[in-house]
């Protein structure tokens, strides 16, 4: 299992198709995972199509020296945290089209957790810290290890080791106290 | 949410819209950077190497091979006196030149003929009136590469390589000075 190396691979030999397998693969997930940062589907969306449009564009960037989904993921934290940048220097207006769809589409978070055991663990997981959250997310969501995780975070393998051990110490007490109020 | 083929398309239209713009911004560099270059480069060398030459007579009327006539073309004077520096203007040096060859040589001058005596000596002399005549050195460069080196001793002008001494009158002293950016010693 290359994740998507050997895919791109094949896309830069000219086979357009195994692009449309990398987008396939790995939109949903980069989409989910900038979501952690920007807590905004549309931003999130796009950022994810920015990212596969880098691929594009800069060919010859990738060194496949980490995992496609590793670099895709890379991009996306970029891009994500640059968003969550300027847009406190950009007033955001609501279009009235665009709050009439998400009103019609049931959320990304609501399809992929309707399970309710794994919607409780997503709500604790947003009340966790950003980096917490997203160590957890790419650990146990995007099953990356923990040199990918590093990589992607661009943080040392000890410091991700820390984030994930007092993450989950956490993420067992939200969840501990939400039992105790539930029954 | 978009669907499959929509984000296909939007990656699509955005990476050749990216890549439009990187071929329009490469264009644009090579379209005025590349000319830029190629003016500064032609304006270093065409401007200088183009200013005519009036193709100034000694007194005689005679063409001397080692006055700045025979040069094509003058790039620049080097004055040394108490400090080096050159002359660039086109127009200063042909006036310059225009001095330096119209002065009558040495055998046709019976006068102040004491002034040069102690020349060979140094850098200062004393002339026959007792003043100090400070040591002028002024090369001719032209576009070809050759120099010509004279020195100007008071009113006394030397070409070094020919040996020849001009002396140059008053007015037109007074004026070279002044061409070359020396205040007047009032010696003349």
């Amino acid at each position: 299992m290359d994740n998507g190396a050997s895919s791109y691979r094949r896309y830069l030999d000219g086979d357009e198709a195994a692009f449309h397998e990398i987008v396939k693969e790995y939109f949903d997930k980069l989409v989910f995972f900038v979501d952690r940062y920007v807590h905004d589907y549309a931003a999130s969306e796009d950022i994810a199509i920015d990212a596969f449009t880098y691929l594009v564009v800069h060919k010859r960037r990738y060194n496949f020296q980490v995992s496609l989904k590793t670099y895709l993921f890379m991009i996306g934290r970029s891009r994500a945290l640059d968003y969550i940048k300027h847009r406190s220097k950009i007033s955001m207006e609501p279009l009235s089209e665009a709050s009439q769809l998400s009103a019609e589409e049931p959320p990304l978070e609501e399809l992929l957790f309707a399970d309710e055991r794994k919607r409780a663990v997503n709500e604790a997981l947003s009340q966790l810290p950003e980096e917490m959250r997203v160590v957890i997310h790419l650990t146990y969501f995007e099953e990356l290890s923990c040199e990918e995780v590093a990589k992607v975070m661009k943080k040392s393998r000890k410091q991700v080791y820390n984030l994930l051990y007092r993450g989950k110490k956490q993420l067992r007490a939200i969840l501990e106290g939400k039992e105790e109020l539930m029954f | 949410m978009r669907t499959f083929e929509q984000r296909i398309a939007e990656i699509n239209s955005r990476s050749e819209g990216i890549i439009k713009r990187r071929k329009r911004i490469r264009r644009c560099v090579l379209g005025c950077c590349v000319p830029l270059v190629l003016c500064i480069g032609l304006w270093a060398v065409i401007p200088r190497s183009s200013i005519p030459f009036d193709g100034v007579y000694s007194a005689e009327g005679t063409k001397n091979e080692n006055s700045p006539e025979s040069m094509e073309m003058t790039l620049y004077i080097e004055v040394s006196a108490e400090r080096d520096y050159c002359l660039y203007d086109a127009v200063t040096i042909n006036k310059i030149l225009t001095i330096l060859n119209t002065s009558g040589v040495k055998s046709e001058v019976t006068h102040d003929q004491t002034q040069y005596t102690q020349y060979a000596g140094g850098q200062i002399t004393v002339g026959a009136d007792g003043n100090e005549a400070q040591e002028l050195r002024i090369v001719v460069n032209g576009a070809d590469g050759t120099r010509i080196v004279y020195t100007l001793m008071g009113a006394w002008l030397t070409n070094e390589e020919t040996q020849e001494i001009c002396y140059i009158p008053s007015e037109d002293l007074s004026e070279l000075h002044r061409l070359l950016g020396l205040t007047e010693t009032g010696e003349d």
